[in-house]
């Protein structure tokens, strides 16, 4: 269990991918926007957004699974935070102790299988875990403790249904793919696929 | 356009001081600390930079909508607002009550946006990146590797887009939630990571050693009266409007 | 080892993978002498640009493992030298034009490279000024980046390198996606700085054409990336003619049509009036600002069952005007799809039913892979046009197809990791099979040796004399055009200027052998 010598065509990998996985927010953001509008006269707008939560945690959980080592998933999500400041995230630099936040719950469900496992199940711990976390500091920021119970639980259960499927299932879905293609031999992941044939 | 009193302040600890006022104020209940916040910000975009209404309109739009869903969730569903209360005799308290917890969620939100505007549309990214390896000590391989990524987006963007048209065209439904583009464009970035990677280091770049700077983004006597000033303004305000 | 050379690398040995079968460089040996221009080429495949990454202490930095050899400059081991000070001997000019820069404009980059070098930050304006009045590239400096022609990004990449004063510049297929112009614009800067400051020019590159006037040795790498032969000269060049047709290497001589010459058939694709803006999103167009239009009241015709072939520099609407043929981007005036008794207008024409009669090979093969076999990726096309094929007969005709171009032997490969060449030849044959009329491609010969280039070549004449297929291409490779298609248009200014085939082919064989 080495700690990670980052380079820089890491670096950039992270950062390349956490571009993309933005793009993919802003490419659901509209459902977010819709759904927000739509429940605001019933008062459940804050709802609006919470189905495609889970876009904002694929690039540490996919920096994990595929790079497989500790502190790995905190560094993406900062990297993926300096990015969002760069393209002028509405709430600024908080964004980036929201990254934290994030990260460090997504460390949280590999650390728990001492950094061993790398499977659907560490996989989606690890969802979970950067989900609560997440949600937590939305409690703080958003002062969501003012609402109704069953309100605030009803937001959490959606935000974890997102973050399972979203950053869990599909994370996986897309490194397992990538891995398949042969493009991550470079990386831990992409190493545990060596029965496939290659052309130069 | 000249540089104003906003540009001017070193984007680091620019971000550090809008960072803690966004903490400070998580901790407030009061309507009016968070409209201040609102006021103050406003005019130092106005007055004291050269943020482009433009674009401050542009982030304020899901901003508002925000609050505008914070509000009605207030309104109807705050601890203030029980739904089997409401009909009782003391109905009247828990209107004004409710209506106060919906405009508390709603400017708070409102603030925050208006502290990271603040921020976003008064700093440059190279600067903010510069000062990153200046005054908090960024390794340069991790500031230039995210900006480097950063002015890539356009690229990412354009080349995802022909993915998704190249699968339309063989008759491959691609819907907004195919995974089929999204897993070409991921080849691509774990490609191109690699190749920017090597052109970087043949252009001398070393990543942490010792290098020097076109421009060195400096601290000044004015950034931490920023800080202080906004501290104060807060603390005050915590201690003076606790709710 | 020796500080008169300026490059030596002995016995190197590498490979990608771990696991892999086949050593990319196998022992192989090169020596290069300071103050001269080489360059070095061989078929696709041979390990030249890994050569190129190795010998710069690239790989196995960012990929692969070095088995063994010793690689260095002017007798001093590569091995422990810093980016920093590998700099001093040799500086690199890539294939992709896109993938080359860090910063946002060139004016920014080049501070960057400065600042990598220590340069004392008093000198950097200076030293911009000086390299870009030079090089006439004052325009560029302050451009977005990704707003310059592939052509104008080398001469940013080229200026970058100047900068950094290394004794040598290695240049790997620098000009595999740019314009023939800006490509002879910058070997002239080469052979100048060359002849001035005796820098030392290493090119890796398919094509010797352009590097004739200035090469002082040309190097033919084989397998392993051993050398096979060396000492070639513009003097001894036509004595080596057999080597480079038995390693399918293209020889700089004149080229002969390929195609019969034939009338001109009735049009499939007709354009009257047509304008195109720069940057024009693909959603809803740019507002506010003056229309930049790229291309501007065209009036063109895209023979039937014809090859048309559509040249200029990159970055000029080109791929514009393809995403235009397929509805992606909006414009003025009319493009009319002929046939059946009737034209109809573009736009009036359902996207599904479009893409049944258009289909596209992009310049990124990557982009359009749809499977995890280079097997499975030409039976899920044949399948995708006929549905009743029973599994059986779609295998036969898949194996048939890659049989013809060669990449039967690789049918379990994953198409990513084919080499760039072959990806190319999948993706166009993926989309052959797809029983559309018209085909557009983009840059379809770009990265591939001139026996990739004729194979695919070749069979899009086939299609088009057997089937009718209608094939509208872009390139830069104007003797390549000038061999295969039927008629040709030149993006020039903001129109499409027809030229007659012979005509570019005459022009383009001046100074070469016969």
């Amino acid at each position: 269990m080495k700690k990670m010598d980052w380079k820089l065509k890491d670096i950039l990998m992270v950062g390349l991918v956490g571009v993309l996985f933005s793009f993919l927010y802003l490419g659901m953001v509209y459902v977010g926007t819709g759904l927000t509008a739509a429940l605001t006269p019933f008062g459940l707008g804050p709802l609006g957004y919470e189905p495609i939560y889970g876009i904002w945690y694929m690039a540490g959980i996919f920096a994990l699974y595929v790079i497989q080592k500790p502190g790995v998933g905190i560094v993406a999500e900062m990297l993926a935070s300096l990015l969002e400041v760069l393209m002028g995230n509405m709430f600024g630099p908080r964004v980036f102790i929201t990254g934290a936040v994030q990260g460090f719950g997504s460390e949280l469900g590999f650390a728990v299988f001492r950094y061993q496992r790398y499977d659907m199940r560490s996989v989606l711990l690890s969802c979970l875990f950067t989900t609560i976390f997440s949600f937590l500091w939305n409690i703080y920021t958003s002062s969501y403790w003012a609402l109704q119970l069953w309100l605030v639980l009803l937001m959490l259960a959606v935000r974890i249904v997102s973050g399972l499927i979203i950053s869990g299932v599909i994370t996986k879905a897309l490194a397992d793919g990538l891995a398949k293609s042969g493009v991550l031999k470079g990386y831990a992941l992409g190493r545990k696929y060596n029965n496939f044939d290659e052309a130069v | 356009m000249t540089d104003r009193m906003m540009e001017k302040l070193n984007p680091f600890w620019k971000a550090v001081t809008i960072l803690c006022a966004g903490l400070l104020l998580a901790f407030g209940y009061s309507v009016l600390l968070n409209v201040l916040t609102i006021a103050i910000c406003l005019l130092l975009m106005l007055f004291f930079s050269r943020a482009k209404m433009s674009s401050l309109v542009k982030v304020l739009l899901p901003a508002l909508l925000a609050a505008a869903s914070l509000f009605m969730t207030g309104l109807l569903y705050s601890n203030d607002a029980g739904g089997e209360t409401v009909r009782d005799f003391s109905l009247a308290v828990h209107m004004v009550g409710s209506v106060y917890s919906a405009v508390q969620l709603s400017t708070r939100v409102l603030a925050f946006a208006f502290l990271g505007m603040l921020f976003a549309l008064t700093t440059r990214s190279e600067e903010f990146i510069g000062s990153l390896m200046h005054q908090c000590k960024v390794k340069p391989k991790f500031a230039y590797g995210i900006l480097a990524a950063f002015h890539l987006m356009p690229h990412i963007g354009k080349e995802y887009q022909n993915a998704v048209l190249a699968f339309r065209t063989r008759g491959i439904h691609t819907g907004k939630l195919s995974l089929k583009p999204v897993s070409a464009a991921l080849v691509n970035c774990i490609r191109w990571s690699e190749n920017v990677a090597m052109a970087m280091e043949s252009k001398g770049f070393d990543g942490d050693s010792e290098r020097t700077f076109y421009h060195v983004t400096v601290v000044h006597w004015y950034d931490f009266v920023f800080l202080g000033a906004w501290m104060a303004f807060l603390v005050l305000g915590l201690l003076c409007f606790p709710w | 080892m020796d500080p008169q050379l300026f490059l030596s690398a002995r016995d190197v040995t590498f490979r990608y993978f771990e696991q892999s079968k086949r050593n990319v460089l196998d022992h192989a040996s090169l020596e290069i002498a300071p103050g001269r221009v080489t360059v070095i080429t061989g078929n696709s495949g041979c390990g030249k640009s890994t050569f190129a990454a190795v010998a710069a202490g690239l790989y196995p930095e960012n990929a692969g493992i070095l088995e063994s050899g010793e690689i260095a400059f002017r007798g001093r081991p590569l091995k422990g030298m810093s980016f920093r000070e590998r700099t001093k001997y040799l500086s690199l000019m890539f294939q992709n034009p896109d993938l080359q820069f860090c910063m946002d404009t060139l004016r920014r980059e080049m501070r960057f490279c400065m600042e990598n070098i220590c340069v004392p930050q008093p000198e950097m304006d200076g030293r911009i000024a000086l390299w870009s009045e030079r090089l006439g590239i004052d325009s560029l400096l302050d451009q977005p980046l990704h707003t310059l022609s592939g052509g104008e990004k080398q001469k940013a990449a080229l200026a970058c390198l100047f900068l950094l004063g290394s004794e040598g510049v290695l240049l790997d297929e620098p000009f595999a996606n740019i314009d023939r112009e800006s490509a002879r614009e910058i070997i002239a800067m080469l052979g100048r700085a060359n002849r001035e400051d005796g820098l030392t020019v290493i090119a890796i590159d398919h094509q010797l054409d352009d590097w004739l006037p200035i090469l002082d040795e040309v190097i033919v790498l084989g397998e392993g990336g051993k050398v096979l032969q060396r000492g070639i000269t513009r003097g001894n060049l036509p004595q080596q003619y057999q080597l480079f047709v038995d390693q399918g290497i293209t020889f700089p001589k004149k080229r002969r049509r390929k195609r019969p010459e034939v009338p001109e058939n009735e049009a499939a694709i007709r354009l009257e009036g047509f304008s195109v803006q720069r940057g024009a999103s693909r959603k809803r167009k740019a507002r506010g600002t003056e229309p930049d239009f790229l291309l501007e009241g065209v009036s063109a015709s895209f023979p039937r069952g014809q090859i048309t072939a559509i040249l200029g520099p990159s970055g000029i609407g080109k791929t514009t005007l393809f995403l235009a043929l397929l509805g992606q981007i909006p414009y003025n005036g009319d493009i009319f799809l002929c046939g059946e008794g009737q034209d109809r207008e573009l736009r009036r024409i359902r996207q599904k039913d479009l893409f049944r009669e258009i289909g596209i090979v992009f310049q990124n093969p990557g982009n359009q892979f749809i499977s995890q076999n280079v097997l499975e990726e030409v039976e899920k096309s044949i399948q995708q046009w006929e549905p009743q094929a029973s599994p059986e007969s779609v295998k036969e005709r898949a194996l048939a197809q890659l049989d013809t171009y060669g990449l039967r032997p690789f049918q379990r490969y994953s198409p990513y990791m084919l080499s760039q060449g072959q990806q190319r030849r999948l993706a166009v044959l993926a989309v052959l099979t797809g029983g559309q009329k018209i085909l557009l491609l983009d840059e379809p010969t770009y990265g591939q040796d001139y026996r990739s280039s004729e194979a695919i070549l070749e069979q899009l004449s086939r299609k088009a004399d057997e089937e009718g297929l209608t094939v509208l291409l872009t390139t830069h490779d104007r003797k390549l055009a000038g061999s295969y298609a039927d008629k040709i248009y030149e993006v020039k200014g903001r129109a499409l200027v027809q030229a007659s085939p012979q005509a570019i082919l005459d022009q383009e064989g001046a100074g070469l052998y016969d």
